[in-house]
């Protein structure tokens, strides 16, 4: 994502366009709604109000009336009064245009953003984002990545409120996320293709924007996909970007009714899975040789994995029938060690240990170890203590010379 | 814990990793600057394209780190920024332990003749490992050499010279590898450090056609 250029590149903000005018023909800027004017203050001489026809000319868009992706048909009453405390971005309230809010519902967890033609006056807790009318495919392909959850993964790291402080994403932050054309992204011909596939989605979407029975679920995994294929992403990069949406952002800012988070809960066999499979697939480019995972013991709390060096022919599928007590597992495991393990294993982060050509892993069994992005982090980690291994030692150079 | 030698054997170093990615890379990095080679192509320009044709490329582990600022400490224990290395690669915790890599021009072609600038890529690249200004207690290191007029083998040869007649390098032990044609030449060299150890530098040789 660093090689990408960010949306402040070419889109403005018009707070600082400081009266400036833009071309609505060949510039993209982004501003906030009108901010209504307090009826009890109307008589104070110090409160500022303006009058803004624009606010009562266009159908009023309510921030709960709000859906994303596409806005169905706005048929609601106009805003009564041109007596505004804030005018706002008046020209952002001509379509087409993308809306987004500046709140996150904890409950989605994304940024919503939604593409429209319509026309709408709409209040300072909404934005829109005024673009060419040439560029209306890049809008509709910008709508979906800022409904993606990449763009969610991304506000949450890159972002000052989102997961510390109030669910919102100001309108500075919004614009560092990057984006640009398919020419200049990572793998030109890929994102060429998938924003084909995004904007397709979008025109289906907009046509059935109306329907009462739209499922918006299968819609948000369409276009994560798709976002990820814009932007390039391998197995490992949408590994991380799911943990983090799925797990560990729900987790930080758990709301009063959301229960017991999953990621403190115990691990399943399928997150275990998961976890060897990954930990597997990031440790290949290290290795000449292949390496398989199984797991090799398991207690109420506790579970070892164990990762064997092997050839293409003896690599075995993830599996946890030969794994035994852990009590039993350590008692056998002791004997061949020359080192001695830890009293409580408990209390050592990232306990591993090598016997031959297999390693064993011993994690806490919650889920929280277990997830994908672990698996990286874990295979990062090893990888690093084998190149300190390996930098001490100078065995490259007799590997090298043994040919 | 453990004996961890038979997992050294199978294990392919950080620095193998990354001169593999830069040789992947290198095609990507001087395509954009096909058209303005010899105007818009000092090194540290070449640099950034790499660095940036490696981030895409997604072959290289851990972090890289662009003009990678170092504080270090006079005789009056001030603390300064020292120069920047061209880029480093770290992975793991551990924030000290990087792999360096700086990058030199070599057989730069100018109007009249073509300049090898081998004593440079020795005086103010290798020499920098040497005292201890970059790497300082590491073992490893990388240098990059841009061959600007393709000339692999003579830059090669040129930077070998400049070694041989170098005696502040402290050279200990040279080695070259094999090199597949059309693949980056790739040499090592061992030095006895100002500080006391030794480091090896890794150095490949990237042909610019």
């Amino acid at each position: 994502l660093n090689t990408v250029q960010p949306l402040n590149a070419f889109i403005r903000q018009f707070k600082e366009l400081r009266g400036q005018r833009f071309d609505r023909e060949t510039d993209w800027v982004i501003g906030q709604g009108f901010k209504p004017a307090q009826e009890g203050r109307l008589e104070d001489p110090t409160y500022q109000t303006t009058t803004a026809l624009a606010v009562t000319k266009h159908p009023y868009l309510d921030a709960n009336a709000f859906q994303p992706i596409v806005l169905p048909k706005i048929r609601g009453a106009r805003w009564t009064t041109p007596v505004v405390h804030r005018a706002g971005f008046i020209e952002g309230f001509l379509g087409p245009h993308i809306i987004i809010p500046q709140g996150v519902e904890r409950k989605i967890g994304r940024v919503r953003a939604a593409y429209t033609e319509q026309s709408l006056a709409f209040e300072h807790s909404l934005q829109a984002i005024a673009f060419p009318r040439a560029k209306t495919t890049t809008a509709k392909l910008l709508t979906a990545v800022l409904n993606s959850s990449l763009a969610a993964w991304f506000y949450f790291h890159e972002t000052a409120n989102l997961g510390t402080d109030r669910a919102k994403v100001i309108q500075t932050d919004l614009l560092k996320l990057p984006f640009a054309e398919a020419e200049d992204m990572p793998d030109p011909q890929r994102a060429k293709t998938a924003a084909g596939k995004i904007a397709r989605l979008i025109d289906n979407l907009e046509e059935k924007a109306d329907d009462v029975l739209r499922s918006q679920e299968s819609v948000f995994e369409r276009i994560d996909a798709l976002v990820f294929e814009y932007f390039g992403l391998s197995a490992q990069d949408i590994a991380l970007i799911e943990d983090s949406f799925d797990y560990i952002i729900p987790a930080m800012q758990p709301r009063r009714s959301a229960g017991a988070q999953k990621i403190w809960g115990a691990s399943e066999v399928r997150h275990r899975s998961a976890y060897a499979a990954m930990l597997c697939e990031a440790l290949e480019p290290w290795l000449l040789k292949p390496v398989s995972a199984t797991l090799a013991a398991k207690s109420g709390d506790i579970a070892v994995l164990k990762v064997s060096l092997g050839n293409e022919q003896n690599a075995s599928a993830y599996s946890e029938a030969a794994g035994t007590e852990f009590d039993q597992f350590l008692k056998s495991v002791t004997q061949s060690l020359s080192d001695a393990l830890p009293g409580n294993v408990q209390l050592v982060p990232d306990l591993r240990f090598v016997i031959g050509g297999d390693m064993y892993l011993v994690k806490p069994i919650q889920l929280r170890h277990w997830l994908r992005s672990a698996a990286l982090a874990d295979a990062e980690q090893i990888a690093a203590e084998l190149s300190a291994a390996f930098a001490r030692d100078s065995k490259g150079d007799v590997r090298r010379a043994r040919g | 814990v453990g004996d961890l030698s038979e997992w050294q054997q199978q294990f392919l170093s950080l620095e193998e990793r990354l001169a593999e990615a830069v040789a992947a890379a290198w095609p990507l990095c001087i395509a954009p600057l096909q058209a303005i080679k010899g105007s818009m192509t000092h090194e540290d320009h070449i640099t950034n394209h790499l660095v940036n044709a490696l981030i895409r490329t997604k072959k290289v582990p851990g972090r890289i780190i662009l003009q990678y600022l170092l504080l270090t400490e006079n005789e009056q224990q001030l603390v300064r920024l020292s120069s920047a290395i061209d880029f480093v690669l770290t992975i793991g915790d551990a924030e000290d332990v990087y792999l360096a890599c700086e990058c030199k021009r070599l057989n730069v072609p100018y109007k009249k003749r073509t300049r090898g600038f081998a004593h440079e890529y020795v005086r103010d690249g290798l020499m920098r490992f040497v005292t201890g200004q970059y790497s300082r207690g590491l073992p490893l290191a990388m240098m990059l050499g841009y061959v600007m007029n393709a000339n692999g083998g003579l830059a090669h040869q040129r930077v070998k010279r400049a070694m041989e007649r170098s005696k502040a390098i402290n050279l200990k032990a040279t080695k070259d590898w094999p090199s597949a044609n059309g693949k980056p030449i790739r040499f090592s060299t061992t030095h006895d450090c100002t500080s006391g150890h030794h480091i090896q530098v890794n150095h490949t040789l990237l042909c610019w056609p």
